[in-house]
C-alpha cells in the first residue's frame, strides 16, 4: 500500500514540475538568505576575532592604559617583582605606507622572545621558522615583517624598503622576512600589520616609554581571584586590568544590535520563503483531492496520506535546502565585503578576511529549511488527511470552504496585530522583541489579505463590470474564485514589499535625521583633522603651535578644537570628546532637553554632556554623576545634559578642555574648527591653512566633511540595502513563479474561455488584468503595512538597538517603488502563461485537463 | 676549561648565533643536530666580527668578572648541585644563566627596549626519590631592567629568576627560581676557592686561535636553603657548583658536542672533565679538565689521561634521542676509576635547545680506597 502512495505521490509532482520548482525555489532561497547573512557575519566577526588571537594568543586578561597609554615600567614591574610569566607587551599604532596611500597599515610592536605559551600567531610562525629574524627584529633598527598574505596582496618581497607616516613625520623601513600563517582561517588575520619590535615601534612613533597594553595568559596553576586581585590592586591609577573574555564579549555586544538587525533580514525572506511552500503545497493537496479520494477509497488511511504529503515536503525541504546552503555560500561571499565595509565603518576595524561556514551554521540552516517547510505543509496536509474516502469534491465547495478559513483568519491576524503592537509597547529594550513584533505584525496583516483581496475585488468587479462588461468582471472574479491561491501569493508579496518599503523609510528617515544634524553640527568652516598619536610626548606642543599658526592667518575670526580621547570609568573606557568651544559652536549641540540658560558657563567649569546613545546605554539622566578616573583620584562629574550625536552607537562623553586640563594631560588636539571672518573667501583660506599641514593632518572644508559622513553613512546601510533588495528580490521571483503556475494549472477553465469565443488577445488582457490586481492589491496594501514596519523600526528597533532617536521622514519615492515593485512583479507573471495560452487551441487546452 | 654548562651554553650560542645569521636554525625540534648539519662553526667564524675573542691567558679581576663580558658573543653562569632534606631525601638542580649577544655594536635609541643583549635562563629541580625531573626556561632582552648581570653588587637575572651576592663579595649567593610548579630559594657559601680552568682560565676548544673561552669555577660551595614541589616546601642542604665561561667561538666544525662531567667526592676534591666528541665518533684531542684535591692542590688532566666508558643508554621517550646513561670514568695516572650513574635517567631538557643534564652519583676507587660522590653531567650533540 505504502508502494502505491508512494507511486501516486511521485507520478503527481513529476506531472507538475511548474509546482514542484516553486516549492524548490521558494525554499532555496529562503534558506540561501539566511545562511549567507550568517555566513557573512560570522566570518567577518571572526575576522576580528582571529585579528585579535594573532596579537593576543590565549591571552586571558589585559593591562591597559587611558589615552595617555601605558608606561613601559609597569611591564618590568610585572615580569620582574611580581614575577607574571606569560606577559606580551605591545605598542600599536596606525600607520600610513606612502606605496599604498589607500590603505590603513598598523605597526605592531611586540616583543618577539614573548612567552611560548602566549601562541599568538605571530608568534607561532617567528618560533616555528623564522626564529632567526627575532634577534634582527631586536638590534636593527627599521626592521620589520608583514604576513606573506600581506606580501602577495601588495606584491612586496624580503628586502623591500616601505616609507612610513606616522605623525613623526616619514621614515624608511625594510622588510626583513614574511610570516607564514598556515591555518587559513588566520590567514587574513595579520593582514595589513607591519610587526616589528617593540623598541622600533616606539622609535617610529615617538612613543618612547610608553606601551599600548600588556596581554597576559594566567596560568590555571595560578589561577586565584587573589592573584588578579593583587595585581590589579598593584597597578597604578592610570592603568587597568581587564579579562580578555570581557574585552571580546564587549567588542560582540557592540555589534549585537547590527546582527540581530541583519539575521532578522535573513529571516525575513524565509517567512516569505514560506509563503510559497505553503502556497505550493496547498496548491499541490488542492489538485489532488481525486486522487487522494481515491486513495482513501482503496484502503490508504489518514495517516498515510498525511505521511505521503509530509514525506513529500520533508523531500523538497531537504533538495530545497541543499541547494540553498550552496547557493547561501556564494550569496555570502558577496555579502561579506559589505558586512565587513559595515563593521569597519562604524564598530572596529576588520580586514576582508576569508569566508568560513561551520557545521553549526549549515545545521541550523538545514533545521530552519525543514522546520520552515514542515511548518508550512502542515495546514494542507492536515486538511488532506482530513478527506472521507468516497467525497468527490467540487472546486466551489473547496473555496467556500476557504472562504470560512479567510474569516477565521481575519480575526486571527487582529490577534497578531494588537499582540505584535502590545509587544512593541511592553517589551521595553529587548532588540528581539521589538523585531519579534515586526514579524507579528507582518504576519498579522498577512493574514489579513485574503479578506481585503475580497473586499477589494468586490469594489474593483463593480466598476470593471460598469466599464467593459462581463469580460471586465473576470479579472476581478477569478482572483476571488481562487482566492486559497491568490490571497497567499497577495500576502507573500505584501510582506515583502511592506518590508522593504518600511526599511526604506527608515534608512531614509535615519539619513535626513542625520544629515539635519550635520548641518547643524558642523558649525566652522573649515575643520582640520589631526589624527596621529596621542602618546606622543611632543603632540600637545605641536598643536598647540599649529593652532596659534592657524590663528594668525588673515581671514581667521575664531577657532574650537575637539579632542577625542578615552577616559577610565568604573566599568572600562569611555570615549570622551574634550571641547573648546566658542559661541557659533555651541550651535552645534542639540540637547534633548531644552537646558539651563547658564549650561554653558557650568560647562566651562564643572559638568559634562553626555550623547543619546551614551545615555541610553548606561540608563543616565541630567543631574546624575558620572564617575571618572583622574590623576588625583576617582573623580564625579555631573551631567548637565544629553545631547544628540549619531557618530556611533556607543555613545560618548563631552567636557570642556578648560576642565578636562584640570584632572587629565594636555594630549592636542584630534580636530580644530575653523571659524572665517565674514566674507572671507574660503576657497582661498583653505590651501594656506593647508600648507601648515604635515604627514597625515589634513583641512577639509564642512561640506566635505558632510560629504564624506553621508558616504559613511551610505556604507553603513549598504549591507542592509542590499539585503532589502535581496528580499524583495525572493518575493519578486516567488510571486512571479506562484502567478504563473497558477495561470498554468488553470489551463482548462481559459480553454473553455476560448472555447466560448473569448479572443487570445482578451485572454491575454485578462490574465495579465489578474494578475496585475493582484499586485496592485499587494502594493497598495502594503503601503500602510510598510509605513507601521518603518515606524516599529525606526521607534522600536532603532532606538533600542543604538540609544539614537531618530525623526519620521516620509519618502514618497519609496511608496511609489514599493508599488512599482508589486505591480511589475505580478504583471511580468502573467506575460508568459498569457503569450502561451493564446496561442494553445482550445480544443488542446480542453483536453489537457 | 668549559665545564659543562659552558660547553652547552657554547653550543647554544652557537646555534643562536647561527639563528640570528639568518640560518634557519631551529625548524626541526632538535637544534643540536641542526647545528651539526649545518656546520655552524663556518657561520661562526663568518660572523663574529666585531666581537671580542679569547686569544691568550688574561688577569681575572673578581668581582668585576664576574658580572657580564658583553663584547664576547656568549656567557653564562651555571649553577648545579646535589641536595638533601632532614630525612636524607635527595635532590638535584640547575640554574642557569646565559647571555647572548646578538649584535657587535650597540644602537643607540630613545627606546629602552633597544638592546643587543639576550638572556635565556635554565631551571630544574630533581626529585630523585619521587623519580621526577622539572625544568622550564626563560628568555628576555636585557634592558628596561629585565634581565642583566652586574658585577657589583653580584647580580645576575632574568625576569624574577635570580643569582644575588650579597654587599660586596659574590659569596654567601643567593639564587631564586621558580614557577607554578618547582621553586629553589638557595644561599651558596664558598668552601673552596676559585678555580681558573684551562690554561689560567683561558679554555682553548679547537684548534684555531680565538676558539677558546675563559672559564673559571667553583667547585665547591656549600648549599642550605628550600625546594618546593608542587606546594611542598623541603629544607634541604648539600653542595653546588658554580661554572663561569664567556666567549665568541668555540667548536670546529669536526665537532659534534660533549660530555661534560662535574664531580664532588667524598674525599673532599672535585674533578671536571668534558670530552668534545667528533663528529666521527672519536674522542677530540682538546678534551680537557682538572682534578682539585681536598687541599685545593690542582691536577689537568689532557684528553689522552682520561678514558670514558659507557655501558649502558637511555632513550628519551620525549626526543627519542639517545643518550648514555652510565659512565666508567678511568684516570689511570691517578689511579682513579668511577662509575658514574644518573640519579634518574630522564633528566633531558626539551626546550628551545634539547641536552641532558642531570645529577649523577658515583662510586669507585681513588688510590685503591673506595670512594663515592654525586656530580652532575650535561650531554650535548645527541
Amino acid at each position: 500500500m505504502t508502494s502505491l502512495v508512494n507511486r501516486a505521490s511521485r507520478n503527481f509532482l513529476l506531472k507538475h514540475p511548474w509546482q514542484l520548482a516553486l516549492a524548490l525555489l521558494g525554499i532555496t532561497l529562503g534558506v540561501a538568505v539566511v545562511i549567507a547573512i550568517d555566513i557573512a557575519l560570522e566570518s567577518s566577526l571572526q575576522s576580528f576575532t582571529q585579528a585579535g588571537r594573532a596579537i593576543s594568543g590565549t591571552a586571558t586578561h589585559r593591562i591597559i592604559g587611558g589615552d595617555g597609554g601605558l608606561d613601559e615600567r609597569i611591564y618590568r614591574q610585572l615580569k620582574v617583582d611580581k614575577g607574571l610569566r606569560t606577559l606580551s607587551p605591545v605598542l600599536q599604532s596606525t600607520v600610513i605606507l606612502n606605496q599604498f596611500p589607500e590603505s590603513r597599515f598598523t605597526l605592531l610592536g611586540i616583543d618577539p622572545f614573548a612567552e611560548k605559551g602566549l601562541q599568538a600567531s605571530w608568534q607561532n610562525a617567528l618560533t616555528e621558522d623564522q626564529s632567526a629574524l627575532a634577534g634582527r627584529l631586536i638590534t636593527e633598527p627599521n626592521t620589520l615583517l608583514i604576513s606573506e598574505h600581506t606580501a602577495q596582496k601588495l606584491e612586496l618581497k624580503v628586502d623591500d624598503w616601505l616609507t612610513i607616516s606616522t605623525g613623526q613625520g616619514e621614515r624608511k623601513m625594510q622588510i626583513i622576512g614574511l610570516i607564514a600563517l598556515s591555518d587559513s582561517l588566520s590567514r587574513h588575520a595579520l593582514d595589513n600589520m607591519l610587526i616589528t619590535d617593540i623598541a622600533t615601534a616606539q622609535e617610529v612613533t615617538g612613543l618612547s616609554g610608553k606601551l599600548s597594553f600588556i596581554d597576559w595568559v594566567l596560568d590555571d596553576s595560578d589561577h586565584q581571584p587573589s592573584l588578579i586581585d593583587a595585581i590589579r590592586d598593584s597597578l597604578p591609577n592610570t592603568a587597568e586590568l581587564i579579562a580578555m573574555e570581557t574585552h571580546n564579549q564587549a567588542m560582540r555586544q557592540m555589534t549585537e544590535a547590527f546582527s540581530i538587525n541583519l539575521n532578522a533580514l535573513g529571516l525575513l525572506s524565509l517567512l516569505v520563503g514560506m509563503f510559497l511552500i505553503y502556497n505550493t503545497m496547498t496548491f499541490l493537496v488542492i489538485q489532488r483531492w481525486r486522487l487522494i479520494g481515491s486513495l482513501r477509497l482503496l484502503g490508504v488511511s489518514r495517516k498515510q496520506v498525511f505521511t505521503m504529503i509530509v514525506q513529500e515536503a520533508l523531500l523538497l525541504a531537504l533538495a530545497g535546502t541543499g541547494t540553498g546552503i550552496l547557493l547561501g555560500i556564494v550569496l555570502a561571499q558577496g555579502l561579506l565585503h559589505l558586512v565587513s565595509a559595515t563593521v569597519n565603518s562604524i564598530f572596529f576595524r576588520i580586514e576582508g578576511g576569508d569566508w568560513f561556514v561551520s557545521y553549526w551554521q549549515i545545521g541550523k540552516a538545514i533545521g530552519l529549511g525543514v522546520c520552515a517547510t514542515l511548518l508550512a505543509v502542515l495546514p494542507p496536509a492536515l486538511e488532506a488527511a482530513r478527506l472521507a474516502p468516497s467525497t468527490v469534491i467540487i472546486r466551489s465547495q473547496l473555496e467556500s470552504g476557504i472562504r470560512r478559513i479567510i474569516k477565521i483568519a481575519t480575526s486571527l491576524s487582529l490577534i497578531f496585530i494588537l499582540f505584535g503592537l502590545s509587544l512593541a509597547y511592553f517589551s521595553e529594550t529587548s532588540i528581539r522583541l521589538g523585531l519579534a513584533c515586526i514579524f507579528m505584525l507582518l504576519f498579522g496583516f498577512a493574514l489579513m489579505t485574503p479578506g481585503i483581496t475580497l473586499v477589494i475585488m468586490k469594489g474593483v468587479e463593480w466598476v470593471t463590470g460598469r466599464l467593459f462588461g462581463v469580460l471586465g468582471k473576470l479579472p476581478p472574479r477569478l482572483v476571488t474564485a481562487e482566492i486559497s491561491r491568490t490571497g497567499i501569493a497577495i500576502a507573500a508579496l505584501m510582506i515583502a514589499v511592506s518590508a522593504t518599503i518600511g526599511m526604506d523609510l527608515m534608512i531614509s528617515s535615519f539619513r535626513q535625521t542625520v544629515s539635519d544634524w550635520l548641518k547643524i553640527s558642523l558649525q566652522a568652516d573649515l575643520y582640520v583633522a589631526l589624527p596621529g598619536e596621542k602618546l606622543a610626548d611632543n603632540k600637545a606642543a605641536a598643536d598647540q603651535q599649529l593652532k596659534a599658526a592657524i590663528a594668525e592667518i588673515p581671514g581667521v575670526a575664531r577657532l574650537s578644537s575637539v579632542l577625542h580621547t578615552r577616559i577610565r570609568g568604573e566599568d572600562g573606557l569611555i570615549d570622551a570628546s574634550v571641547f573648546e568651544l566658542n559661541d557659533q559652536a555651541q550651535h552645534g549641540f542639540l540637547f534633548t532637553h531644552t537646558p539651563q540658560a547658564d549650561i554653558w558657563q557650568t560647562f566651562e567649569q564643572q559638568g559634562v554632556f553626555i550623547t543619546e546613545p551614551y545615555a541610553y546605554h548606561h540608563q543616565l539622566n541630567p543631574g546624575q554623576d558620572l564617575l571618572l578616573h583622574t590623576a588625583q583620584g576617582q573623580q564625579a562629574f555631573k551631567i548637565l545634559a544629553i545631547y544628540k550625536d549619531y557618530s556611533g552607537d556607543r555613545g560618548h562623553i563631552a567636557m570642556s578642555r578648560k576642565l578636562y586640563l584640570r584632572y587629565w594631560p594636555d594630549l592636542g588636539f584630534t580636530g580644530i574648527g575653523i571659524y572665517a571672518q565674514p566674507d572671507t573667501d574660503l576657497n582661498a583660506l583653505e590651501p594656506r591653512i593647508a600648507g601648515l599641514m604635515k604627514g597625515a593632518q589634513s583641512v577639509r572644508s564642512n561640506k566635505a566633511i558632510y560629504e564624506a559622513s553621508m558616504e559613511v553613512f551610505g556604507q553603513t546601510f549598504a549591507v542592509t540595502e542590499a539585503l532589502r533588495w535581496l528580499a524583495a528580490g525572493i518575493a519578486f521571483v516567488g510571486v512571479f513563479g506562484a502567478l504563473m503556475a497558477l495561470q498554468y494549472e488553470r489551463t482548462r477553465q481559459l480553454g473553455i474561455l476560448r472555447a466560448i469565443g473569448v479572443t487570445p488577445r482578451q485572454l491575454s488582457i485578462m490574465i495579465t488584468s489578474e494578475t496585475g490586481l493582484m499586485g496592485l492589491v499587494a502594493g497598495i496594501f502594503s503601503i500602510p503595512v510598510g509605513f507601521i514596519v518603518a515606524y516599529v523600526l525606526i521607534f522600536v528597533v532603532y532606538q533600542r538597538s543604538f540609544g539614537w532617536t531618530m525623526e519620521f521622514h516620509v519618502n514618497t519615492a519609496s511608496l511609489f517603488q514599493g508599488l512599482l515593485l508589486a505591480l511589475t512583479a505580478a504583471l511580468l507573471a502573467g506575460i508568459l502563461p498569457s503569450l502561451k495560452m493564446a496561442k494553445t487551441s482550445p480544443a488542446i487546452a480542453l483536453r489537457n485537463e | 676549561m668549559m665545564k659543562k654548562s659552558a660547553f652547552l651554553f657554547s653550543l647554544l650560542l652557537i646555534s643562536v648565533l647561527l639563528a640570528f645569521a639568518g640560518v634557519r636554525f631551529f625548524q626541526a625540534h632538535d637544534p643540536l643536530a641542526t647545528q651539526r648539519q649545518d656546520a655552524p662553526a663556518n657561520v661562526l667564524m663568518a660572523d663574529d666580527k666585531g666581537f671580542a675573542k679569547a686569544y691568550s691567558p688574561r688577569p681575572f679581576e673578581f668581582p668585576a668578572d664576574h658580572g657580564a663580558h658583553p663584547d664576547y658573543r656568549t656567557e653564562w653562569w651555571y649553577f648545579t648541585g646535589n641536595l638533601k632534606d632532614a630525612s636524607g631525601r635527595p635532590f638535584g638542580y640547575q640554574l642557569t644563566f646565559f647571555r647572548f649577544a646578538l649584535a657587535a655594536q650597540t644602537t643607540s635609541s630613545e627606546s629602552a627596549w633597544r638592546n643587543r643583549q639576550m638572556y635565556m635562563a635554565h631551571f630544574t629541580v630533581t626529585d630523585i626519590q619521587g623519580n621526577a625531573f622539572y625544568h622550564d626556561e626563560r628568555f628576555s632582552r636585557a634592558g628596561l631592567d629585565l634581565a642583566g648581570a652586574e658585577a657589583e653588587p653580584f647580580r645576575v637575572w632574568l625576569n624574577d629568576w635570580s643569582a644575588e651576592g650579597s654587599g660586596q663579595t659574590i659569596f654567601p649567593l643567593k639564587l631564586t627560581a621558580k614557577n607554578s610548579t618547582v621553586a629553589i630559594d638557595l644561599q651558596l657559601t664558598m668552601e673552596k676557592p676559585v678555580v681558573l680552568q684551562g690554561n689560567q682560565g683561558l679554555s682553548q676548544k679547537s684548534e684555531q686561535a680565538g676558539n677558546a673561552s675563559y672559564y673559571y669555577s667553583f667547585t665547591r660551595l656549600a648549599t642550605a636553603g628550600s625546594i618546593r614541589i608542587k606546594n611542598q616546601p623541603f629544607s634541604v642542604s648539600g653542595t653546588s657548583w658554580m661554572d663561569r665561561e664567556w666567549s665568541t667561538s668555540a667548536l670546529s666544525v669536526e665537532q659534534a658536542g660533549w660530555d661534560w662531567f662535574s664531580l664532588q667526592l667524598s674525599d673532599h676534591s672535585e674533578i671536571m672533565f668534558y670530552r668534545l666528541r667528533r663528529k666521527d665518533g672519536k674522542a677530540d684531542t682538546f678534551s680537557s679538565g682538572i682534578i682539585v684535591e681536598a687541599d685545593n692542590s690542582q691536577i689537568r688532566l689532557s684528553a689522552a689521561s682520561v678514558t670514558i666508558d659507557v655501558s649502558k643508554q637511555w632513550t628519551s621517550p620525549h626526543s627519542q634521542s639517545t643518550y648514555p646513561a652510565k659512565w666508567r670514568l678511568t684516570i689511570p695516572e691517578q689511579a682513579i676509576s668511577l662509575d658514574i650513574t644518573p640519579f634518574i635517567n630522564d633528566q633531558e631538557l626539551n626546550g628551545r635547545y634539547r641536552y641532558w643534564e642531570g645529577a649523577v652519583k658515583l662510586t669507585g676507587e681513588k688510590n685503591g680506597r673506595p670512594i663515592s660522590g654525586q656530580g652532575y653531567v650535561e650531554l650535548t650533540g645527541y
